[in-house]
């Protein structure tokens, strides 16, 4: 299993391939993805996930959801579950662009799918884990 | 394309973009309410009345938005507080009080530290310089300092109430954080 980090002062944000590539195609939804990028780049890394917000909400069963989006337009979500006991892990496992009401169970199992891959992973030491932090510095200094 | 490269093209468009350095200021606003409401130990009911509005409205607030100004001091002022904007590097990081002194791996850390000493290295040293450099080294200390009996000595950290609030009284320290 193959990962990008980006590692903070409070966690380190995990983010699968299916995320970069959801996130990086922007279609209409070019507000409410960088809010989100905004989010996994700079606030969770900083501070953790903004529980108790309209940001972060839990689905239960260990499993959560970043939110971004107006009331009014484009929404998008990223489920995500901690990858270790101390909860400085956050392991982004799918995004997605919101269309319906509910969060789509095929969403949650596809989350739920990678957090066995990522414990199989983990205990089987093939989690492969490629750093972008100096690529977040480099831009931000532009 | 690998990972980093995705991620790079990622960031390139993300950060042309407002809503991307919009979020951190909502983020960090919002933050900064919850943790004052904590702080003072109010409910959305308290705050509600306190801003002369209904408790869904709080609610609504609370849950982080496009916040203008006037709200935003609205709010401060219901938290007996102040909102100062301030530029800074696109990079930079703000550290609180709040984050410096109240995280639980921090204060193990801290915890670590003879209180006297802390006591006498923070007068010192705070004082001479400005007092956001010198809580980042002790901040970096707390985290990337030694760990080994960091919980053990968990117990001694109230014997860091006392340095921490003549910390807080000197005249110095007292400027600095007024800057």
């Amino acid at each position: 299993m193959e990962l990008l980090s980006v590692v903070g002062r409070r966690c380190t944000v995990l983010w699968t391939e299916q995320v970069l590539t959801e996130l990086n195609d922007w279609g209409s939804s070019k507000e409410p993805k960088a809010a989100m990028v905004s989010l996994l780049t700079k606030s969770v890394p900083e501070y953790g996930p903004p529980l108790g917000t309209k940001a972060c909400t839990s689905l239960g069963d260990g499993i959560f959801e970043f939110r971004k989006g107006e009331k009014i337009g484009p929404k998008v979500r990223v489920l995500w579950f901690y990858g270790d006991t101390a909860e400085t892990r956050v392991v982004c496992a799918r995004a997605f662009v919101k269309t319906f009401r509910k969060t789509p169970p095929e969403e949650i199992a596809a989350t739920r799918a990678e957090r066995r891959n990522y414990m199989t992973a983990m205990q089987t030491e093939t989690l492969r884990i490629e750093d972008g932090s100096d690529l977040l510095r480099k831009k931000g200094q532009k | 394309m690998s990972l980093r490269e995705k991620f790079a093209r990622l960031l390139d468009v993300a950060q042309d973009s407002v809503a991307y350095w919009r979020d951190i200021a909502i983020t960090d606003f919002t933050r900064d309410l919850h943790a004052r409401i904590q702080h003072k130990g109010l409910s959305h009911a308290d705050l509600a009345i306190r801003l002369g509005t209904s408790r869904p409205y709080v609610t609504r607030l609370l849950s982080g938005g496009n916040y203008t100004l006037e709200t935003m001091v609205k709010l401060a002022m219901a938290l007996d507080g102040v909102i100062r904007v301030h530029l800074a590097d696109r990079d930079a990081v703000t550290t609180h009080w709040r984050d410096v002194f109240v995280n639980p791996s921090q204060l193990s850390a801290l915890g670590r530290m003879d209180s006297e000493a802390l006591r006498r290295s923070s007068l010192e040293t705070i004082n001479t310089e400005p007092l956001k450099a010198q809580l980042s080294s002790l901040v970096t200390t707390a985290l990337y300092g030694d760990q080994r009996g960091a919980t053990e000595k968990l117990t001694s950290i109230g014997a860091l109430d006392r340095p921490l609030q003549e910390l807080r009284d000197t005249p110095k320290s007292r400027e600095a954080l007024a800057v």
